[in-house]
């Protein structure tokens, strides 16, 4: 599937990084207990999903029978 | 946080009520909720209201990753309780500061030269293994990009924290912890360079944030 015309990269460079980077904190960041998060950001605008960062984000809280194909899905 | 909260703990991400729950030196402010919650927009930003509205009315707050889950009090009270001096040291060290998010743009500075510096012919395979593993360990924990910002920002800073990308645009991410007090000259620091570094470097800064970056503390830092 073809990639959006990294709208993403674009919100990410053009200054607003708020919503990513709220992303990021709060998905990345913080004291962790559990991982045990159901990952909704498929049903969001994400388009950013193609940067590391989320990858790296939902890396970590995707359940591991999802983490074995994480590039079909960002794609 | 290690101190009650002067306002009232008002309500979680789920409109449920939030309380506190002593687990050894520290307080913990928990809600209850039947399931993991979803991590979507919305939701994210409820966590991030929540957590504001209690880092200004408490000392210190570390905090938690989105849809942290405990089985019961007990449980919370044996995970947080049993770390309580790691927590109360990270505690101090956020304490009046925010967290700014710089992140740098471009193409990535081709790496020192590490590698190429003189081995010593008499070290060992295990000495030369630890000193491969501390230079890639300072490649990814570094950012020279911003090395021209440094002298403005230094004095300003009470900790950093960077995350190097190994591809694309984004070339890394430095974590600011700063008090709130020098948050508009860090900010005016940033706007002097227009948002450019020599070198073609691209700068989009965001903040002030709730230490989220600073509130790692040793064995709860990674998912399980």
């Amino acid at each position: 599937m073809s990639v959006p015309a990294e709208p993403g990269i674009e919100i990410f460079e053009g200054g607003d990084t708020s919503l990513l980077d709220l992303v990021d904190n709060l998905l990345n960041q913080g004291v962790v207990l559990t991982g045990d998060v159901v990952l909704g950001l498929a049903g969001v605008d994400l388009v950013y999903l193609r940067l590391s960062l989320l990858l790296c984000a939902s890396d970590r809280i995707l359940p591991r029978r999802e983490r074995e194909a994480p590039e079909e899905e960002a794609s | 946080m290690d101190a009650t909260p002067a306002a009232p703990l008002g309500e979680g991400l789920a409109g449920e009520p939030l309380r506190l729950v002593r687990c050894g030196g520290i307080l913990a402010a928990v809600g209850e909720m039947a399931a993991a919650p979803r991590a979507d927009a919305p939701l994210l930003q409820a966590h991030d209201a929540v957590v504001r509205r209690l880092t200004a009315g408490a000392g210190a707050v570390l905090p938690a990753r989105f849809g942290s889950l405990a089985a019961g009090e007990a449980e919370l009270a044996e995970l947080l309780g049993s770390r309580a001096p790691l927590f109360a040291e990270a505690l101090e060290r956020v304490r009046g500061c925010v967290q700014m998010t710089l992140r740098v743009f471009g193409t990535a500075a081709a790496p020192a030269d590490l590698d190429a510096l003189p081995e010593d012919p008499a070290a060992g395979s295990g000495t030369r293994f630890l000193a491969a593993r501390r230079r890639e360990h300072e490649r990814r924990t570094s950012l020279p990009e911003i090395d021209s910002l440094r002298p403005a920002l230094r004095p300003l800073l009470r900790a950093e924290r960077v995350e190097r990308q190994t591809s694309g645009r984004l070339i890394g991410t430095a974590f600011h912890l700063l008090p709130r007090t020098a948050e508009e000259d860090y900010r005016a620091a940033l706007e002097a360079t227009g948002g450019h570094l020599p070198g073609g470097y691209r700068l989009a800064w965001s903040g002030p944030w709730p230490p989220y970056a600073f509130a790692t503390v040793a064995g709860m830092e990674l998912a399980p």
